[in-house]
């Protein structure tokens, strides 16, 4: 039978179960019908981990799918981990200074005692023998006394010989003429290092007869261009052309993703608005070659049952509860404002994203500070993705007293995830572009919570109601704007909650069960 | 009526059902909590308000119970404590998941603790001393070496202290368990028309042990016909495994199968399900030295030495040795009358009921002792403010109990006890000076163990309150009047802490000692329900732990020889605001320029330490007394004393405070008092003021970047000020008074 493969590109340390594509995919992978998967997850060796998690989290047994992997990390790769686990694990070196710690202090035990032993003599005979025996003691061990001294003195030596050299030469100067030039070099070498390995990806796939079309759910794996199966790309958007100045250093990828489209097939993306205006307006791509596949409702509250024997003594906001509390007890102390409380009785929002520039992180950090300072409110609001990395964001937040109000969760599981959706008061999505109509709306929905959204086209091209739109959408260029929505959803959430049942109701007609049909018919018709 | 209730907190289904009918039978009133962990409910957990009606306490504490989690992992807090302690004389409890409740029962709990020793399974733990040793801190074990005389190793069967430490062992005392009514469903209902041996092992792919024991199972049995029940939340790939059953297919196998094997030779655990087994009247074959043939009398017929006996006896009951069987059966009933109603009524009146009966007189209402702590920066000025607070504080808790004292510490050398808090020695609050010094965490740890107490010390120092004697640890409490104590405070004895509003957050990120201080104060006072709000909402505190009291602030009669002049404009500015009081200036220096009018204007400034902020001071009256325009307008003021700072007030046109500061209430009060136009920036915990003083405030939004002082200074509004009531019923505002509070935490 022929098979449809997968290729996973993504980059050393991704974690996928947070990446939008990861949970996509997974969704994917999910409703295929067990009995028949015919599926094949190609990846490099440094990915079959993180695979392995986004099946865990998404309760996919690790058997369904047959994963392919290259033999080997490749040693550049290596290093680099290498490099990065040396600079965030102290750890290590905290294990290590307790050995010696240990060492010294039974060592100083044990002169101590022999110490005690001397002088608690109180005959002059034993104290002669005890002189005999240590010294006879001390003379067997003098090599060993000696080895060691002379190997600490090296070691200081050497050590007090780099200092000198480093002072005389015009050590710093050097290094910082040559430092860019060595880290652009290195980039650029670890870039082909990864490039090789995707090509063994593919090479590995070429070798397999039975494979005759390959699903590429990201653009930037230019490397498909040497795949000999049909080639069908998963086309989410490209955000660049709408926001050309916010992403420097971005020519390079750009490129890949052109490269990628040229060589493709068949297209998939997830709206109208990125098949016209990004893929056939921008990269003039053949309107037949491309299939909108909008998502389905992403169902969270899968993560957050519990077994029927127990239902009637514990609720789902007590499991939420639960899997908060037992997050927050694990990485925050007492000096956190989320130490030791009551969620429900917080008024938080929600916001799970990635950090990226067109997500407007900004302006919504900025409402929170209307809302909290200007009018005196008392709402927090949880990000999922780190806005810190963002200089002129994290010093905004420390100017206006934000520390307490906004709080990073990243890397997060489904299931916390779930657990915060449904005990925020409301989630909100202030992006100003999206691929399809963002998955944030059903997560937190489903869970019991309503949202509040930006009116950008994909968004509101999906809400029939003019009254619904007016309750659930805002400028997200207006930092006001969201503030007041975000007040008025928080008094007012049962309200949107009802008002939002159609809606959400409209999206529960496509389940993932018809996505994957769709896909697997675009799969079906490439094969032919 | 105390001895005849008992919280049972235990949250285990069937143990409920046997257990609780039987101690309701010996008379007492029963407690059971209503929220639990989902892992408690998941191993056949359950939660029951079947008893609720059986207490005869305030609803209003019952209610307090049962919504308090016993598994939390935080102290308990006080309230919980005064409610247990005050109703209950008995607690039982068991090893939930971590003995957390068991370890809050120690600490705070002052009544007899029986601990239900079931014996102890499949684990890396021999005996319950190593549980208790994994899951306890040192301190933990001191403390309940400490109350051994009323903590009892309560075990279900006779033999299990004897392979625990001395301290199980001496106060173990026999609590059999019984088997509920529900079991007796399918009393002698067996026919054993199935020829297949009965095994069960749960858990196989998820417990190493259980595979093992399912293991040599199969080794064991190989040649025979054979079912394995149990639930497996790990699929087993064995067609004789059943994996999760209903209730009535598994009674469908105790009637049906012929013969059930018990492995186990574990003389101190045992399972539920041969024991239904029995009960239904099927033969069960088992292990010597295992619990039951422990439990079984004289003749055990079903007992086997070794695996060979087993299996043969296993073989001639599935050939139909009608002897053998009726033998088994017969025997059996010696180990049923081990679990009945009858025989654990009788253990439990002979062991039990005389330790409940003859309870220790622990008196709740035992006299008390508060330490309260002043700023260590208090006002001068405010200083009268205090002392009616602390006179309030002091009132409510002579209400509870005349014996109950206060300790009232000022900061070293800061005031003249004769002249300054005289009134206080009057009422008999006893004063004393304290500084605050920091220790170590290792320090702090120390101490805790010498208390025998545990506390989570995330720091690496802590401030103490010191007096170079007891250093307070001789209090119940301590409360300190300031919030803004910028690290730590040693969690030594459980404090609270006053705070009046927490309005400083709009200038400045409230900082993690401040936050830490909160979420481990034991309780926090607050006047206004906005300030309850803010704390809930802003800082996350829990809610159950913060108590509104009355606003008690200094009523004095003005000294009328001080005088401070008169028309003029009284502004309020905080000089450790660096970036507010420039602001201050600026906008002042701007009304000026525009108006070059005579508007006279004084500036009081709060938090003057002549080391912090003093040079900014010199630079403002420098900067005033070199500008023509300013130099005969303005005049500053700092650390002016009580009857100065009052003539300031009584003196002026009207008051401006433009931004939040400590005190800011008793300067509204003060305000209100000398009926003068107040205008303050329009924070939402002024507003609540407005009633508490029964006084209207004007507002502006001073907190922009606008010069909103200007438009303040340039409108001469003749509105006349509020009249003021005074009012004169401290508790007659608030639905909450001081003393109710004192009661739920004393």
């Amino acid at each position: 039978m022929k098979k449809t493969g997968v290729f996973l590109g993504f980059q050393p340390g991704s974690n996928l179960s947070t990446e939008g594509i990861g949970r996509l995919l997974a969704f994917i992978l999910k409703e295929n019908d067990e009995k028949k998967t015919n599926i094949i997850l190609f990846c490099p060796k440094w990915l079959t981990n993180s695979v392995q998690i986004l099946l865990k989290d998404n309760k996919i047994p690790e058997d369904r799918f047959e994963i392919v992997s290259t033999s080997n990390i490749p040693l550049g790769v290596k290093v680099k981990n290498y490099l990065i686990e040396r600079r965030i694990k102290k750890a290590r070196f905290d294990q290590k200074n307790q050995l010696i710690k240990k060492l010294k202090k039974t060592t100083l035990e044990s002169l101590r005692k022999l110490a005690i032993d001397f002088f608690s003599a109180n005959s002059l005979l034993i104290v002669l023998f005890k002189i005999l025996g240590y010294m006879s003691l001390f003379v067997c061990l003098l090599p060993f006394l000696l080895m060691a001294g002379a190997g600490y003195f090296f070691v200081k030596f050497i050590n007090l010989l780099v200092r000198i050299l480093i002072k005389q030469l015009p050590y710093n100067s050097i290094l910082n003429k040559i430092k860019p030039l060595l880290t652009n070099g290195r980039g650029a070498i670890y870039q082909v290092v990864l490039d090789n390995e995707l090509n063994r990806v593919v090479d590995l796939i070429n070798k397999r007869t039975d494979i005759d079309v390959c699903f590429i759910p990201s653009m930037i794996w230019s490397q498909i261009r040497r795949l000999n199966c049909r080639k069908i790309l998963a086309a989410p958007d490209i955000v660049f052309y709408d926001f050309p100045t916010q992403f420097p250093g971005v020519g390079r990828v750009h490129e890949r993703i052109r490269e990628s489209i040229a060589v493709a097939d068949h297209l998939i993306c997830y709206s109208e608005h990125v098949k016209k205006h990004h893929l056939i307006d921008k990269c003039g791509v053949d309107p037949n070659k491309i299939t909108v596949i909008k998502h389905a409702n992403i169902d969270m509250n899968e993560h957050l049952k519990i077994s029927k024997s127990i239902q009637k003594f514990f609720t789902i906001k007590q499991n939420a509860k639960q899997i908060v509390n037992e997050y927050i007890y694990s990485n925050f102390s007492s000096s956190h404002v989320l130490y030791n409380v009551d969620f429900e009785d917080l008024d938080f929002v929600i916001y799970s994203s990635q950090y990226r520039s067109h997500k407007n992180v900004f302006n919504l950090i900025k409402a929170i500070k209307i809302i909290n300072n200007d009018m005196h409110g008392n709402i927090k609001l949880i990000l999922t993705g780190d806005y810190r990395r963002e200089e002129a964001i994290k010093e905004y937040v420390h100017s206006n007293n934000l520390e307490n109000d906004i709080f990073v969760m990243h890397n997060i599981s489904s299931e916390l995830l779930a657990a915060l959706n449904k005990l925020a008061k409301c989630s909100v999505n202030p992006t100003l572009f999206e691929g399809g109509f963002p998955f944030t709306f059903s997560e937190s929905y489903s869970v019991g919570t309503p949202s509040v959204m930006s009116n950008i086209p994909v968004v509101s091209s999906e809400i029939d109601d003019p009254n619904l739109k007016d309750l659930m959408l805002f400028d997200p260029y207006n930092p006001y704007s969201i503030a007041e929505k975000i007040v008025w959803a928080i008094d007012n959430a049962q309200t949107l909650f009802d008002a939002q049942d159609k809606l959400y109701q409209k999206f529960s007609q496509r389940d993932w069960k018809k996505v994957v049909s769709e896909y697997n018919e675009v799969f079906n018709k490439a094969a032919r | 009526m105390k001895a005849k209730r008992i919280l049972w907190l235990l949250n285990h289904d069937t143990l409920s059902k046997f257990e609780l009918p039987l101690i309701r039978d010996l008379g007492f009133e029963i407690f059971t909590p209503k929220i639990a962990l989902k892992e408690i409910l998941q191993a056949s957990g359950s939660i029951t308000y079947d008893y609720d009606h059986t207490l005869t306490i305030p609803e209003e504490d019952l209610n307090t119970l049962n919504q308090y989690d016993f598994c939390s992992l935080v102290d308990m807090p006080l309230n919980i404590k005064k409610i247990i302690n005050s109703y209950f004389a008995t607690a039982i409890t068991y090893t939930d998941t971590s003995f957390s409740i068991l370890r809050k029962l120690i600490h705070n709990f002052e009544g007899n603790i029986f601990f239900r020793a079931f014996g102890v399974g499949l684990s890396k733990f021999n005996n319950y001393t190593e549980l208790i040793d994994y899951y306890f801190q040192r301190n933990d074990k001191y403390k309940l070496q400490q109350i051994s005389d009323r903590f009892w190793f309560s075990q279900c069967y006779p033999n299990l202290a004897e392979v625990e430490e001395d301290i199980y062992k001496k106060n173990a005392i026999y609590m059999p368990l019984g088997l509920p009514l529900e079991f007796y469903d399918i009393e002698n209902q067996w026919v054993g028309d199935m020829n297949k041996l009965l095994f069960f092992c749960s858990r196989i792919k998820y417990v190493a042990e259980a595979e093992k024991v399912y293991n040599e199972f199969k080794r064991d049995f190989r040649d025979f016909d054979y079912l394995i029940a149990g639930n497996q939340p790990v699929p087993v790939d064995d067609d004789k495994v059943t994996g999760f059953l209903e209730r009535e297919e598994l009674n469908e196998l105790y009637r049906k199968c012929k013969v059930m094997y018990y492995h186990s030779t574990n003389p101190r655990h045992l399972h539920y399900h041969p024991l239904e087994a029995m009960i239904a009247g099927m033969p069960v074959v088992y292990m010597d030295g295992g619990l039951l043939s422990f439990l079984g009398g004289k003749r055990q017929a079903g007992r086997c030495k070794d695996i060979n006996e087993a299996r043969n006896k296993v073989q001639r009951i599935l050939d139909g040795d009608a002897q053998l069987i009726e033998d088994i059966r017969q025997d059996q009933k010696e180990i049923l009358y081990k679990f009945s109603y009858e025989f654990n009524k009788e253990e439990w009146e002979n062991n039990f009921l005389p330790i409940v009966e003859t309870i220790n007189s622990m008196d709740i209402n035992s006299p008390k002792k508060i330490a309260v702590f002043t700023s260590i920066e208090q006002e001068k000025c405010h200083l009268d403010d205090s002392i009616e607070m602390v006179s309030m504080l002091y009132q409510g808790i002579i209400e509870l109990n005349a014996q109950n004292r206060l300790i009232l510490n000022v900061y070293k050398d800061s005031h003249d006890f004769e002249n300054d808090i005289s009134e206080l020695t009057e009422k008999n609050v006893t004063l004393r000076e304290y500084t605050m010094e920091s220790i170590s965490a290792e320090h702090v740890s120390d101490t805790l163990a010498l208390m025998f107490k545990n506390q989570s010390l995330w720091h690496d120092s802590y401030l103490l309150p010191v007096d170079y004697a007891q250093n307070y640890v001789d209090a119940d409490l301590w409360l300190f009047l300031d919030h803004q104590i910028e690290k730590p405070i040693a969690p030594i004895i459980p404090f609270g802490i006053y705070v009046d509003n927490i309005g400083d957050r709009h200038y400045e990120t409230i900082s993690s000692a401040r936050i830490s201080n909160l979420k481990n104060a034991a309780f926090i006072l607050t006047n206004s329900q906005q300030t309850k709000i803010d704390l809930i909402k802003h800082l996350g505190i829990k809610k159950e732990k913060i108590y509104r009291i009355p606003f008690a602030y200094s009523k004095r009669k003005l000294n009328s020889q001080i005088y401070q002049g008169t028309g003029y404009i009284l502004i309020e500015a905080d000089l450790n605001r660096t970036e507010l009081v420039k602001k201050l200036f600026d906008d002042v220096n701007g009304y000026f320029e525009l108006y070059r009018n005579e508007l006279n204007i004084k500036i009081y400034f709060n938090n003057y330490v002549k080391d912090k902020n003093g040079r900014l001071f010199e630079e403002l009256n420098e900067l005033v007394q070199k500008s023509d325009l300013l130099k005969n307008n303005i005049s500053l003021y700092v650390n002016l004393e009580k009857n100065e700072y009052d003539a300031l007030y009584a003196h002026a046109q009207k008051i401006i405070i433009p931004h939040n500061m400590k005190n800011i209430f008793y300067k509204l009060a003060k305000a209100a008092y000398f009926s003068k136009q107040i205008i303050v920036n329009d924070f939402p915990f002024y507003k609540e003021f407005e009633d508490i003083l029964n006084y209207n405030f004007h507002y502006k939004k001073f907190n922009t970047n606008k010069n909103v002082l200007l438009e303040v200074l340039s409108i001469h509004d003749e509105v006349a000020p509020s009249e003021f009531k005074y009012n004169n019923d401290k508790t007659g505002y608030f639905t909450n008074d001081v003393s109710s509070a004192w009661r739920k935490l004393l």
